[in-house]
């Protein structure tokens, strides 16, 4: 495995519907490792709105993966082509990432190579991006390393290189992401048992990403394992 | 943190729908400036119409996303939830039946076909005769989804028998047929089914919940296509008789939209009546909603309401007669460019459609984004370009039959139907019931009479008729052609690739 230090940031945008892919261009443009988007509703607060019946409206949420290096061009091009700095324009925030492992080709980004922490982190967080219909390999993998589930949200982007456009309108193909809360000291087996499980010689077989968790709650282990 | 920023999202919303009503008022203007001069008074009216139109449809839009849509996800979440294979049938059954029955559309046809039939059919038989094969179609619809039958080998089914019903039927009633189907699938229950099979299939989730989202409405609109040939074919009756209604000359600007506005207050109260009652059936005895969430569906369907009522007038009293005009009077003096008049109307009139929004906003919340409106749009747009333009062809050209392209048109889908991804398939056939809409059955349907009416070796009757049927084939083939690209193209692309 080619491993890179790079410190790497998964950074967020929650925005109006619509303006999703054209963020996905522009993280795409600067070069971010990997970029997917899925569907929300956001809240309305507003008297006149509210009576009329609209509660909510539908959002994009837009996660990518850049260097840490790229985070501030980042924040200053969305303020700039967004208006993120105006209020209802949408949010932005970013989280630092352990490490990425991109399974084509076969990468593997190391952000903190050295624990800064003060503290020990108990619990981490997996999101695998894979191609749609993954998810159950994926879950089964990650059971089988001991994890105890995961959760699966339907989303669609990612890639750096494709330009298939119908009627000049981009294609982004579907994914599956998958979150997955686990033990810190399991997260080492299910990530490898994840990564065998997708097939790494096919271009766009995903991307394993990890987080610290501070504190997590609901995770209950069977007590004969 | 008070308001103006709030208003971005309903001046968006207004935005996207006046653009969805633009093209069509445009197109009008610039024939009547270049090609049919028609009188002030008519344009006038028109652009009246086109005001109503887009005030209706924002309305009634925002209305079905409070009401209709959630009342058909509860009520398809509640039937897959019985988890009981009868039951799912029942009840399909009655909700297809009555929601059909109630239908204007379909009343307004029911008393041509008594009219064509020479009396033979009663009013009454058709309507329970098609609103029970809407029944039985959404019934087995449903089922097809529980039991994870594919689509296309069912579509194939259905339509290899509406063929061989068709061998036996008359020409008039293939065409009357065919536009039974189109006036059941209405701008009510066209979201009201898309909504109950997209409840359905999340509920029973798995691996087909996205492609099983659709498909409901192209079946329930097969449902009237069987049932009028039977009748046809029982009846035994072989000439058809009758008119289209003679064409009255409005006059004054205000007065028509006076005139019909009682009309479409009563049409769209019956309209909405069945899936009212049905909701507060469903309501008491299985959702048992709080307060609040009873009233926004309440008020979404008052929107509804309000919305589909000014929707109709303005295109009943604007956009018909200038409709029925233009095709006179280039079949009068320009009748060369029927087609391609015809073809550029078919490309923006489809956009106007209610149904078509609500459906291409499916689309994109169950692929997450994936399958673009834009894109089903432009499908679409095509697609209906070429109904219209074909159309214009046959009446122009009398040795050509409804058939010659509605058989092969069929044929194809079918045969494309096994080489597009699964949810094309679905998409492809509930387009063809929803493009088939309210604007559509009027404005182009006008049109083609109109031109009809004006070309000798024309028959009024059938050639108007087809254009309906027309209409809902071509999505059937744009639609999954579009998916033929779509999966070529993502074969070619490796997903995930680095620079």
């Amino acid at each position: 495995m080619n491993i890179i230090k790079d410190e790497l940031i998964l950074f967020f945008t929650i925005i109006d519907f619509g303006k999703g892919s054209k963020v996905l261009k522009l993280s795409k443009e600067m070069g971010a490792v990997a970029s997917s988007i899925f569907l929300g509703r956001g809240t309305v607060k507003n008297e006149l709105l509210n009576m009329l019946g609209i509660l909510d409206v539908r959002k994009e949420i837009f996660l990518t993966i850049v260097g840490q290096n790229l985070e501030e061009e980042l924040y200053s091009n969305l303020e700039k082509k967004f208006h993120l700095d105006k209020p209802h324009h949408g949010i932005a925030f970013s989280i630092p990432l352990n490490y990425c492992i991109r399974v084509f080709e076969d990468e593997k980004y190391i952000s903190n190579p050295e624990k800064k922490g003060v503290k020990e982190v108990e619990h981490e967080a997996i999101f695998v991006i894979a191609e749609k219909g993954q998810s159950e390999d994926i879950l089964d993998a990650a059971v089988g390393a001991g994890s105890t589930g995961g959760t699966v949200i339907h989303g669609r982007g990612c890639g750096t290189r494709q330009r298939e456009t119908i009627f000049n309108i981009e294609i982004e193909p579907e994914k599956d992401i998958v979150l997955i809360l686990s033990k810190a000291e399991r997260t080492e087996a299910i990530v490898d048992s994840i990564k065998d499980r997708l097939k790494i010689d096919e271009p766009g077989a995903g991307i394993i990403f990890v987080m610290d968790v501070t504190r997590a709650l609901g995770l209950y282990q069977d007590k004969s394992k | 943190m008070k308001g103006e920023p709030y208003l971005n999202i309903l001046l968006s919303k207004l935005k996207d729908i006046s653009l969805s009503v633009f093209p069509i008022t445009l197109l009008v203007i610039i024939l009547n400036f270049t090609l049919i001069p028609v009188e002030t008074g008519v344009l006038i009216r028109f652009i009246l119409g086109a005001i109503l139109v887009i005030i209706g449809l924002g309305i009634f839009l925002f209305g079905a996303h409070l009401g209709i849509g959630p009342i058909g996800n509860l009520m398809g979440e509640t039937i897959a939830k019985t988890n009981n294979p009868l039951l799912v049938g029942i009840l399909g059954f009655i909700l297809g039946f009555f929601i059909s029955v109630a239908e204007p559309d379909l009343q307004i046809l029911a008393n041509e076909v008594n009219i064509a039939s020479g009396g033979l059919i009663s009013n009454v038989t058709i309507l329970i005769v098609v609103s029970i094969g809407v029944g039985i179609m959404v019934a087995i619809g449903l089922l097809r989804i529980v039991y994870e039958k594919p689509l296309n080998k069912l579509f194939t089914i259905v339509y290899f028998i509406i063929f061989l019903l068709g061998l036996k039927a008359m020409e008039e009633f293939l065409a009357i047929s065919v536009d039974a189907s189109g006036a059941t699938t209405g701008a009510m229950t066209t979201p009201f089914i898309l909504a109950l099979g997209y409840g359905v299939s999340q509920l029973k989730g798995g691996k087909t919940s996205e492609e099983d989202s659709f498909g409901l409405v192209g079946l329930a609109s097969a449902g009237p296509i069987f049932a009028v040939m039977m009748l046809n074919i029982i009846k035994g009756i072989n000439n058809v008789q009758g008119e289209v209604e003679a064409f009255v000359v409005n006059t004054g600007i205000l007065g028509p939209y006076i005139r019909i506005f009682p009309r479409f207050l009563k049409e769209s109260v019956l309209t909405l009546l069945p899936l009212f009652i049905l909701f507060l059936i469903f309501d008491k005895t299985r959702f048992k909603l709080n307060k609040r969430s009873r009233g926004i569906i309440l008020k979404g369907l008052l929107y509804t309401y309000i919305g589909l009522t000014l929707f109709l007038v303005g295109v009943n009293a604007g956009f018909m007669e200038v409709g029925r005009i233009m095709g006179e009077g280039l079949a009068n003096y320009h009748p060369w460019l029927l087609p391609i008049v015809g073809f550029a109307l078919g490309m923006v009139v489809v956009l106007a459609e209610p149904a078509v929004y609500v459906l291409t906003e499916q689309v994109e919340e169950v692929t997450a984004g994936h399958i673009k409106r834009k894109i089903i749009l432009m499908a679409l747009s095509i697609g209906i370009a070429f109904a219209v333009s074909m159309s214009m062809l046959r009446i122009m050209i009398p040795s050509l039959k409804l058939w010659h392209f509605l058989l092969p048109g069929f044929a194809l889908g079918a045969y494309l139907s096994y080489r597009v991804p699964p949810i094309f398939v679905g998409i492809a056939y509930d387009s063809g019931g929803v493009a088939s809409g309210p604007m559509t059955a009027t404005f182009v349907l006008a049109f083609a009479q109109g031109a009809a009416g004006a070309i000798p070796t024309a028959n009024v009757m059938i050639d108007g008729f087809g254009v309906i049927a027309m209409v809902a084939m071509t999505p059937i083939v744009a639609i999954q052609l579009l998916g033929l690209i779509f999966k070529r193209k993502a074969r070619k692309e490796g997903n995930c690739e680095h620079n």
